[in-house]
């Protein structure tokens, strides 16, 4: 898959992006904020875009919103990746169109694990 | 000679004609006079050799005669020149009553006689009549008096007492409502005024607690916030290098380097652990943690929380098995909160078995028909009675070898307690040393009122 990962620490970006590379085998593309990762998806093609909650200039909310209201990004499936596990949030996520939530800290396999049954969801309801 | 000026004898004589006259009067009118004689004073007309004329059946006549032999009588009887003249004068003036207006006018002067008489004989009747009279009167003006006081000070007392004590009742029960917002304090110089004061200042500074209070909750809100997210975020990267590091030979690692990172790796999983407690019993205590109630069959839900547990359970070769109840059980509970504690119980019971221990969980509906109550017991080595009350405080670990060995946070059993008293629930341990322990929580329904005391329950 080619994932968009759009996350501010840049030590977590980093271990995402090597773990999802070195384990998960995907192509990853990685922005700072919502903005950047809103523009990245408009220009580039991707299977599955993962965003964190809180980011600067845009958060993970409204840049969600933007992809699902946008004819040409609705369809990518989007992960929320964050440290906020408290159950309005993450219903906050669904809300805006979001197909899954992954709670950090995460283990590299458990991450990989947890994108691959997301993905793998979306393809099957989309099928149907 | 008898003087008629004066005292009872005028009196008896005024009074005497008057009432004859009255009498002609009357029977001038056709009306007609009962008994003539009976309306004469007998001692008077005794003592003064009056004569009486008997009654016959035409009182007028009678009437006119007994008046006529009165006055012959008076004047032979009385000699004195005053008298005399007072009987020539009425004398004269009844000749000379030929009318009805005549007569009544007679019979006013008569009585302005007997007036007289009255006053003089009998002073201090009169005076009392008079001031009978003039009690009354002034028992009336008292009354009436009393009356507009007792209004006029009605309204006053409603104005300056009733009305403001209602007022700042009302403030006070607004207060007590939560509105600590007060409206402007009424200035009088007076009792009610100084009470409402002291009120005002009491209420300034349960006012200024309660936003102290508030700031204080705003604080742990807040910081429940930041700390879920600046706690987390560095230990996704430790726990996220550790793992990748680690990740099925990934990286060439030296293997006592490996021993040394999976240590790093397992004390981390640990502190995410710790951290998720206290930020979880911090929102459970700062009342953050809604509860999603809903009916849920339990059995389901005990059966997950033993599929968590597999990995634990292979580890410490201890064996697990539900002992079920026969028949459906429902319990409104929030699923993923009590499925936790479930989880918890278990992990204990399991860490405290011995190997090849067995662990038994069972649910089943509470005597009481209205809540259901789910039991974890193990075989190890017990709890030591004084420890038991303190089970469920924080940070609390028992002796034993094997706890160490597997390390828990320390909050296990508080969270546990407090989910299931957000439940409306009780939870609680029996033990004996040597045989095992049995934790058990009860669930009511929601509209019921569970009792303090826990019946026996294991």
């Amino acid at each position: 898959m080619k994932i968009l990962l759009a996350e501010d620490d840049p030590s977590i970006k980093i271990i995402a992006k090597l773990t999802l590379q070195r384990v998960g085998g995907h192509e990853v593309v990685t922005s700072e904020n919502g903005k950047e990762a809103y523009e990245k998806a408009l220009s580039e093609k991707f299977d599955l875009i993962i965003l964190d909650h809180m980011m600067p200039i845009m958060d993970g909310l409204e840049t969600c919103q933007k992809l699902k209201n946008n004819p040409e990004t609705k369809m990518i499936p989007v992960i929320f990746m964050t440290a906020k596990n408290q159950k309005t949030d993450i219903e906050a996520g669904f809300k805006v169109g979001a197909t899954g939530y992954i709670v950090k800290p995460f283990d590299a396999k458990e991450l990989c694990a947890e994108i691959q049954k997301i993905y793998s969801k979306h393809l099957w309801s989309k099928a149907s | 000679m008898l003087v008629l000026i004066s005292g009872g004898n005028a009196f008896i004589f005024w009074n005497t004609l008057h009432q004859l006259i009255e009498s002609y009067q009357a029977a001038a009118r056709g009306q007609k006079v009962v008994s003539l004689a009976g309306d004469l004073e007998r001692s008077f007309f005794e003592e003064n050799k009056l004569r009486v004329v008997e009654g016959s059946d035409d009182n007028l006549n009678n009437l006119r005669k007994q008046i006529r032999t009165l006055f012959k009588d008076l004047r032979s009887n009385f000699s004195d020149k005053e008298s005399i003249k007072q009987i020539r004068s009425i004398e004269e003036e009844w000749r000379g009553a030929h009318d009805e207006s005549a007569t009544h006018r007679l019979l006013r002067n008569t009585k302005n006689f007997v007036s007289n008489q009255e006053k003089i004989l009998y002073p201090l009747q009169h005076s009392a009549d008079t001031a009978t009279s003039a009690l009354s009167g002034f028992l009336i003006l008292y009354l009436v008096v009393f009356l507009v006081t007792v209004i006029i000070l009605g309204q006053f007392m409603k104005r300056r007492v009733f009305y403001p004590l209602a007022r700042l009742s009302e403030k006070m029960k607004n207060f007590q409502a939560g509105h600590f917002q007060l409206p402007p304090q009424t200035q009088n110089n007076d009792e009610i005024s100084d009470l409402e004061a002291q009120f005002y200042d009491m209420a300034g500074r349960v006012g200024d607690t309660v936003s102290d209070l508030k700031e204080i909750d705003k604080a742990k809100t807040d910081f429940i916030s930041i700390a879920s997210h600046e706690l987390r975020t560095p230990m996704t990267a430790v726990k996220g290098s550790l793992s990748l590091i680690l990740s099925d030979d990934l990286y060439k690692v030296d293997p006592e380097l490996k021993e040394l990172l999976a240590i790093a790796e397992k004390e981390t999983d640990r502190l995410i652990r710790l951290i998720n407690d206290i930020l979880d019993l911090t929102k459970m205590e700062t009342k953050q943690l809604p509860l999603d109630r809903k009916p849920h069959l339990l059995g389901e839900v005990v059966k997950e929380a033993l599929d968590g547990v597999k990995g634990l359970l292979e580890v410490t070769k201890v064996s697990a098995k539900i002992i079920e109840p026969g028949y459906p059980v429902k319990a409104s509970i929030d699923r993923d909160r009590i499925q936790q504690v479930i989880t918890n119980l278990l992990s204990n019971a399991i860490k405290f078995s011995p190997p090849h221990g067995m662990v038994e969980i069972s649910y089943d509906t509470y005597p009481d028909g209205k809540s259901a109550i789910v039991k974890v017991r193990d075989k190890g080595s017990g709890i030591k009675p004084e420890d038991l009350s303190h089970m469920f405080e924080k940070f609390r670990s028992t002796d034993s070898g094997r706890s160490k060995v597997i390390k828990g946070t320390g909050l296990g059993l508080p969270i546990c307690k407090a989910l299931v008293e957000q439940h409306g629930g009780q939870i609680g341990v029996k033990s004996v040393l040597g045989e095992g322990s049995t934790f058990y929580f009860i669930i009511p329904d929601p509209q019921f009122d569970l009792k303090k005391t826990v019946k026996e329950a294991a």
